[in-house]
């Protein structure tokens, strides 16, 4: 059993701090790979963060037994707040370092990770409204989380957090009209989609 | 907002989608009460629902897109020499890599070639011995209208590289956009692509990618294949878990290409090549691909192209379907293949929508054998020939559909089951109990069979309304048929009772009276082969067919029937319970066409028959009284009938008590046939 597997397993068991641990464990790995990515690309290359968090569950689960609906859905739920993290503190960085010197030039190039520069807006735009929905249902905010950063399903969303697939879809419904009116008309820095 | 105040807007926001639309506004006015700022959130709230927006592609992180091509960056491989050759400018980029048009270094001669830099980890020594193995291959691959693959190696940095003749083309759809071929014309061009993958097929090499950008037409209209074998090269490189890596090959090529299995992570085969070139047709001929897969994730993506049957090509062109941004309107797109909508609908529905179809069914067995078949069938179809590829049997859709949801209701299908078949099954009860061993094995498996077919049967109508499950069971059948037909070809006595007890499903569910009256028949005649003459199981069938006589209204050949049936049963003397049920469906069959004399004869037969061997007082008793009861009405006896449905209430009520639906049945006719 890998130490995924046996956080996975704990985070199953309910044990404390397991969460935050195997959180804390992908945004390492799904760095790594994006670093690895960037460098075997070799040019400005970009990549999609799904594609990436199930390039990561491939690479750390598929060597095991199958593992199951529940270890899947839980893996895919740290997965979804790394990758969140690991973009909003990568476009947070890039923001910084823009402003900058040679020198954080420089060092902005040894940090650079394939996510387009062009997504950092809407990446910040989210995660503000993301805070802020967080901040009054915190449990809406975990399946908005799932929905955009790890692509799931809302019966895999269900599975994730321990509730029916019925109050995923209808608390999504408040959740995705809430969004819309907190993201319309904002400016994005992107390609105006 | 506090989590106070949301909370309330989630419960006037549920609760509004809950009202009728109509009475919205008042269950607004009256929840929010003077609150105009509460009611005015909900309700933007409400209206932004009805909108639909699909927040995730809009406002997400998710959309794959591939590296633009940014000329003011330089690209610092730009300039660079890899092999003989130096990288004058990025072409194109993508999940598999990044993609130079290359010129000679030495200058030795002009040559222009597209020099692909694979992406991904850096390949150990297996699997670049691998990738060399596979390159040769490809480079042997020697066809007109496949781009040659001329070098390849390893960057100084180990990345694997591979050099190919540069085509100077537009990819097939926007070629046949840009010269508005016509359908026919359209079909001739992918004929010649079929043929050069099945080239490809032939020499070993599966293409697993195959989409427009792929497939180039230059200036003089010659259509070159790119990147054959590239996806199983690259798999071969990268993978020291073939498995592992293909799925994520499935997941980084396009998806709406990728046949179901591709999808699902099985090995690549010739069969997916076939699958794809059917989206391409499909895109060619209608200008859109059969699924969209934007704005679903991989899991919905997946049940998608797996489950959801493609519409007919000649539908899609007509029907008003709601239209992608990126997807051009009926009108333009017939437009494009100098034709009306009208026309071009007219023009693909038959032979083209099968072929078409044909590729892109979801069993791989299922599809075109090979590249060339389809082809062929394409070419047929272009010199007015008839062509062989075949609608999908309804029944076989259904029958995949029915594995599918087996599990739903089957509890609710069991109960109706029991019904259905309650008759039938206890006859073939009876039976097996005075039968040889082999006899009762064939009636065992009769019954099991029976049991699984009309359960699949029912399961597949749940929900359905009447019209539809009437057309459901139809196909279910003609379905469970075919297969009965084929697994039971060398076993004709259990052939015939299941297509038998098919046809009585069918006449008693009320599916289909030509197919319960082909059923029957075929029975019959399985019967005749097999069985002497004299046999019981000949009278099966009359009492089946004399079923359906009567359904039909033939009251007279259904009585001729069965008189044949109970002539059969009394030679036998072989089980007398059945010479009792023939008896008293011949009753019934004559006191329907106003035979009462000899209708009350025989159900007293049948009646002296029944409480001799199940006893006086069993429920076929009762039913045999009833029915006695019945045509001693008709005759004016009302003394002996009231006589008889008292002592058949009397059973009734002892076996199933007072508040059972038949007790309640035999109690009002009694109470009818004394108020006479």
């Amino acid at each position: 059993m890998s130490d995924i597997t046996r956080i996975l397993e704990e985070a199953r068991r309910g044990e404390p701090g397991s969460v935050e641990r195997l959180t804390d464990r992908l945004y390492d790995e799904l760095r790594q790979l994006a670093r690895r990515e960037m460098r075997a690309e070799r040019a400005n290359h970009t990549l999609e963060p799904t594609a990436l968090v199930h390039e990561l569950y491939l690479r750390l689960l598929s060597g095991e037994d199958a593992p199951t609906f529940e270890n899947r859905a839980h893996f895919f739920a740290a997965a979804a707040h790394a990758i969140r993290r690991l973009l909003v503190e990568h476009a947070r960085s890039r923001s910084r370092l823009k402003r900058g010197g040679d020198k954080k030039r420089q060092q902005m190039d040894e940090q650079a990770l394939p996510f387009p520069e062009e997504n950092d807006g809407r990446v910040l735009a989210l995660e503000a409204a993301l805070e802020r929905l967080a901040g009054f249902d915190p449990q809406r905010a975990r399946i908005v989380e799932l929905r955009f950063f790890a692509g799931c399903t809302s019966e895999e969303a269900a599975a994730a957090l321990g509730i029916s697939e019925s109050t995923v879809a209808r608390e999504w419904r408040l959740a995705r009209a809430w969004l819309h009116g907190q993201l319309e008309g904002q400016s994005l820095d992107g390609d105006g989609r | 907002m506090d989590a106070e105040r949301w909370r309330i807007v989630e419960r006037l926001f549920h609760g509004a989608l809950d009202a009728p639309p109509a009475r919205r506004g008042e269950f607004l006015a009256r929840e929010c009460g003077g609150d105009a700022a509460l009611r005015a959130e909900v309700e933007r709230l409400l209206e932004i629902d009805g909108q639909e927006v699909d927040v995730v592609a809009r406002y997400g992180v998710l959309p794959a897109r591939d590296v633009a091509i940014d000329a003011e960056r330089p690209d610092p491989l730009v300039g660079r020499v890899i092999g003989a050759y130096r990288l004058v400018k990025r072409i194109a980029a993508g999940g598999m890599g990044v993609v130079y048009r290359g010129e000679r270094a030495d200058g030795l001669f002009v040559q222009d070639v597209a020099v692909k830099l694979v992406r991904g980890e850096v390949p150990d020594e297996t699997a670049l011995r691998r990738f060399d193995l596979e390159r040769r291959t490809l480079a042997s691959l020697n066809h007109a209208n496949i781009a040659r693959l001329y070098d390849g190696g390893t960057t100084t940095e180990g990345t694997p590289y591979l050099v190919m003749e540069y085509v100077d083309g537009l990819a097939i759809d926007a070629w046949c956009t840009e010269r508005r071929l016509t359908v026919d014309e359209r079909l001739r061009l992918f004929a010649e692509v079929a043929r050069a993958v099945h080239f490809a097929h032939q020499n070993l090499v599966v293409h697993g990618d195959l989409k427009p950008p792929n497939l180039l037409v230059d200036a003089q209209g010659t259509v070159k294949l790119l990147d054959f074998g590239i996806a199983r090269l690259m798999e071969g490189s990268e993978s020291r878990d073939g498995t592992e890596r293909t799925l994520t090959m499935a997941r980084l090529m396009t998806p709406e290409y990728a046949s179901p299995e591709q999808w699902r992570g099985e090995p690549l085969t010739t069969a997916a090549d076939v699958y794809s070139l059917g989206v391409v047709l499909h895109v060619l001929l209608t200008g859109r691909k059969p699924f969209r897969a934007a704005g679903l994730s991989a899991g919905e993506w997946e049940r998608t192209v797996s489950e959801r049957e493609p519409t007919r090509p000649s539908a899609r062109v007509k029907a008003r379907t709601p239209i992608a941004e990126d997807e051009p309107t009926t009108a333009a797109f017939a437009e494009a293949c100098g034709t009306t909508p009208a026309r071009l609908a007219w023009t693909l529905r038959g032979d083209v929508d099968r072929i078409v179809l044909q590729a892109l069914r979801k069993d791989p067995a299922r599809r075109y054998a090979s590249a060339l078949a389809l082809a062929e069938d394409v070419e047929r179809h272009l010199r007015g020939l008839p062509v062989h590829a075949r609608e999908e049997s309804y029944g076989y859709r259904l029958w995949s559909f029915v594995r599918r949801n087996r599990l739903v209701v089957a509890a609710a299908a069991l109960v109706v089951l029991g019904q259905s078949f309650a008759l039938y099954v206890s006859l073939k009860a009876e039976k097996r109990a005075q039968s040889s061993a082999t006899h009762a094995r064939i009636e065992a498996e009769s019954f099991r069979r029976m049991a699984e077919l009309s359960l699949d049967a029912l399961l597949a109508t749940k929900g359905q309304g009447d019209v539809q499950r009437q057309a459901t069971l139809r196909a279910t059948v003609v379905a469970q048929a075919d297969h009965v037909r084929r697994q039971y070809a060398d076993q004709r006595h259990l052939q015939a009772n299941l297509l038998d007890a098919l046809g009585l499903f069918c006449l008693r569910t009320g599916a289909a009276d030509d197919e319960a009256a082909t059923l029957l028949r075929e029975a019959q005649h399985l019967r005749e082969l097999e069985f002497d003459p004299a046999s019981l199981e000949h009278a099966l069938s009359l009492r089946s067919l004399a079923e359906l006589e009567t359904h039909l209204g033939h009251g007279e050949a259904a009585v001729e029937l069965l008189e044949r049936a109970l002539a059969l049963h009394r030679r036998s003397n072989e089980v007398h319970t059945d010479v009792a049920q023939a008896a008293t469906e011949l009753a019934t069959a004559l006191r329907a066409v106003g035979r009462r004399e000899e209708a009350r004869a025989l159900y007293v037969e049948a009646l002296g028959i029944r409480r001799e061997r199940i006893g006086p007082r069993s429920l076929p008793v009762a039913e045999e009284l009833e029915a006695l009861a019945g045509v001693l009405v008709e005759l004016g006896e009302r003394e002996a009938a009231v006589a008889h449905l008292e002592e058949a209430l009397s059973i009734r009520q002892t076996l199933l008590g007072d508040a059972d639906v038949e007790t309640a049945r035999t109690r009002a006719q009694l109470a009818e046939a004394r108020s006479r």
